[in-house]
């Protein structure tokens, strides 16, 4: 019984951070498959988490947070892709400008918004209507006012509420990630954009175009990924709360080769290294006290390193993953 | 690209640059604006209190050791076309390792049974144990990259979050202090290790002064009195009294002879080659007989040496005299900031030491802000962390989108300006 428990409870925390790095990773598929890289997920996920937290504490809805949010992180993508497509600089440097950035500003304006060193107002304080946070579509408040009757009946209100859609919606994203890339024509040529671009140029398509589509769907997705980070997962945002999870996510998306299903794999395992990572942190019995929590605390990184050693030797990037797309001279 | 006549050195490597640099304060400036303070008094604060300050100049020479080691660490891994973001834990770890072996001889592992050896040994060992450690933990990743393929600013940032929590596991365990244990700090290191900073001077005349000043107080003089009657006196006890903690130390020279070192081994021996052939062409490399996955590691290596050695300066050259030990908090973020200075500096040592210089002013700006920013009149509300959304965007206009200034100004020198400012005709590229 213990034991079933137990793996209730970490599948439940798996559940929990997965959405975060599954948002990010399939960012990071987009981006990836059509050639740039982006190291700034990890950037975007911290603004996405800023600004929905910010906007949702304004507008009073963490819907518009979420929209918000997205515009934002396009706006990001956009200026990754002017660096990276359109000036042709580095893409590792632009992403880390990206993520230096998102620090910087997102401390910088907390600071002077709410003098709380840098984290935003909870969300879910006593005078909150229940609309300011993303974990159920609807409130759970607003349905138990209209129905009474449903206070006693969690699952129904669940069900009703739509719980947890934002983790539904991560692994819808997956599939939609899937259908896109593989099932439509823009997808080929996205996929071309980051293997062959002469090709898609010969076609008559732009190269620079789907690059920066591809830049904004993973702005977007990102803005997705931070909203569900901070008003979500938790109820405030609080200063670099992304913790290398778009670095973790881009390593999903090597382990996965770059394809959206594997690196949902890849996404369900570090999450669960995660889940771990806290629940045995959390123990207080039996051998596991000889441990120090430090081991705890780094394993999730170890075994990212691991899995990346060990398996990735064969997998191939996109053939012309970091390389600027130079139009031959008519 | 037909038209390709290059942009004169002196524009592409002081014009350039400096527009980028104004640029990225622009948009910080602009920051300042939309969070409602005043940019002018930012400006004012960092000339008064950085730029025209002893103090602050000490701080900013200080920082600006730390960064010249981060700063080579990363230009060292890009002439290999390697990007090593790991500077922070190797910092780390240049820490752990100067901590143990200066442990050792301080007697912590043996019950208080030391080896007393003068401090011109030691020291120099302490360094070498700092090389070795931010060597050590570099060379995981740099091996990985080499003979495995894994992306090196994954596995350098996985390494940075793993380094931490070892860290704090060595110093709430076996390197912690057993005279104030639940404080994650080691021991205190001896004084004859600490590295001679600007402050000893003035300790050392601060001795003679405050024995001067007690001499007037005796003689039955009021402080205003002594103050009004010995400018000359009083001015240099301020000073004294201000300077005794000023930071910048030896080690600074040291980092410029190591700058000097690294332009010679860079540029001027066949492993500097075999790094620099690798980084512009791996096959053309693999074909001149070039070890490419060894010269990969061996570059890591060494550049993870250099992130270790900027542990020295934090922990042996600090200015306050309690501050002689590893903490968990390595190189308080010079790590990264090292990638911003490699990028202003071009990856060549004479443009790092410029630009640690001005991102170390820059860093000690940032905590004037802090810490004077609310006693000012008007308010200066701002957090100490514009810096890093600073260092983002320089690292934006020098690396990312460096292209777009150079070719602005090459559309001006073309078009507006007759062609000034471009290079002699060198064709570049293909022809039309």
């Amino acid at each position: 019984m213990e034991i079933f428990e137990l793996v209730f409870s970490l599948a439940q925390s798996t559940l929990r951070f997965t959405p975060i790095l599954i948002f990010a990773a399939m960012a990071g598929v987009f981006s990836e498959r059509a050639g740039i890289i982006d190291i700034g997920l990890e950037g975007k996920l911290l603004i996405g988490a800023f600004v929905s937290a910010t906007v949702a504490h304004y507008a009073g809805f963490g819907l518009v947070g979420l929209f918000a949010a997205m515009a934002v992180c396009m706006v990001f993508g956009w200026l990754h892709g002017l660096a990276t497509i359109t000036f042709r600089g580095d893409h590792v440097i632009s992403g880390l400008a990206i993520n230096f950035l998102a620090v910087g500003l997102t401390k910088t304006i907390g600071h002077s918004l709410f003098a709380k060193g840098g984290d935003t107002p909870n969300l879910a304080g006593p005078d909150s209507t229940g609309w300011e946070r993303l974990q159920s579509l609807i409130p759970k408040q607003v349905l138990i006012d209209a129905f009474p009757g449903l206070e006693s009946n969690k699952a129904l209100l669940n069900v009703l509420s739509l719980h947890g859609w934002l983790i539904a919606l991560a692994f819808i994203a997956v599939v939609l990630t899937w259908f896109v890339l593989n099932q439509t024509r823009f997808g080929l040529r996205l996929r071309f954009v980051g293997e062959e671009p002469q090709a898609v140029d010969t076609a008559g398509a732009s190269v620079v175009a789907y690059r920066f589509a591809a830049v904004t769907i993973a702005g977007a997705l990102c803005g997705i990924g931070g909203a569900y980070l901070s008003t979500s997962n938790i109820a405030s945002f609080t200063p670099k709360m992304s913790a290398d999870m778009g670095y973790l996510a881009l390593a999903a998306v090597v382990f996965g080769k770059w394809r959206p299903f594997y690196a949902m794999l890849g996404c369900l395992l570090f999450g669960l290294l995660f889940a771990l990572k806290n629940r045995l942190n959390s123990v207080n019995e039996g051998f596991l006290v000889q441990i120090p929590g430090q081991l705890f605390e780094a394993l999730p990184y170890v075994l990212v390193v691991v899995v990346l050693a060990g398996f990735v030797g064969s997998a191939r990037a996109p053939k012309a993953i970091g390389r600027p797309y130079v139009k031959e001279r008519e | 690209m037909s038209k390709s006549r290059e942009l004169h050195p002196v524009i592409n490597f002081g014009l350039v640059p400096l527009l980028q640099l104004i640029l990225a304060f622009l948009v910080v400036g602009l920051l300042i604006v939309l969070i409602g303070e005043n940019p002018v008094q930012a400006v004012q604060l960092y000339v008064t209190d950085v730029l025209m300050s002893q103090v602050g100049i000490g701080q900013s020479i200080f920082y600006a050791t730390t960064l010249i080691f981060t700063g080579m660490a990363v230009a060292l891994a890009f002439h290999a076309g390697l990007f090593n973001i790991g500077g922070e834990g190797q910092g780390m770890f240049g820490g752990i390792g100067l901590t143990f072996v200066a442990l050792i001889f301080m007697g912590h592992f043996t019950g208080g049974v030391g080896f007393d050896l003068p401090g011109f040994i030691i020291v120099p060992l302490l360094f070498i144990a700092a090389a070795i450690g931010g060597a050590a933990w570099a060379a995981i990743p740099g091996y990985l990259q080499a003979y495995r393929g894994s992306h090196l600013v994954i596995t350098t940032i996985m390494f940075n979050a793993i380094a931490f929590s070892i860290i704090l596991f060595l110093l709430t365990g076996w390197f912690q202090n057993p005279d104030n244990p639940g404080d994650p700090k080691s021991p205190l290191l001896p004084e004859q290790w600490w590295l001679w900073k600007v402050g000893d001077y003035y300790q050392y005349r601060l001795v003679d002064l405050e024995a001067k000043y007690k001499a007037f107080k005796d003689s039955g003089l009021s402080v205003p009195e002594i103050r009004d009657q010995n400018p000359a006196f009083w001015e240099a006890r301020a000073q004294a009294r201000s300077m005794k903690n000023s930071a910048a130390n030896v080690s600074f020279l040291f980092a410029l002879l190591v700058a000097v070192g690294f332009w010679f081994f860079v540029w001027r021996t066949k492993w500097g080659y075999a790094i620099r052939s690798i980084g512009f062409n791996q096959t053309a490399a693999r074909y001149g007989g070039v070890n490419v996955p060894r010269t990969m590691f061996m570059t890591v290596c060494l550049s993870g040496a250099l992130a270790g050695l900027a542990s020295t300066n934090i922990i042996l050259g600090n200015g306050s005299d309690s501050e002689h030990v590893l903490r968990e908090t390595g190189l308080v973020g010079l790590g990264f900031v090292g990638i911003a200075v490699a990028l202003m500096g071009r990856n060549h040592p004479f443009g790092i030491v410029i630009a640690a210089l001005l991102f170390g002013s820059l860093f000690q700006w940032g905590e004037v802000i802090q810490l004077k920013g609310q006693f000012l009149r008007p308010k200066l509300n701002i957090d100490k962390e514009i810096v890093v959304a600073l260092q983002g965007l320089v690292v934006l206009f020098t690396g990312a989108l460096s292209l777009m200034v150079v070719w602005a100004v090459r559309w001006v020198a073309e078009n507006l300006l007759g062609g000034v400012g471009l290079a002699k005709e060198i064709e570049t590229g293909e022809r039309a």
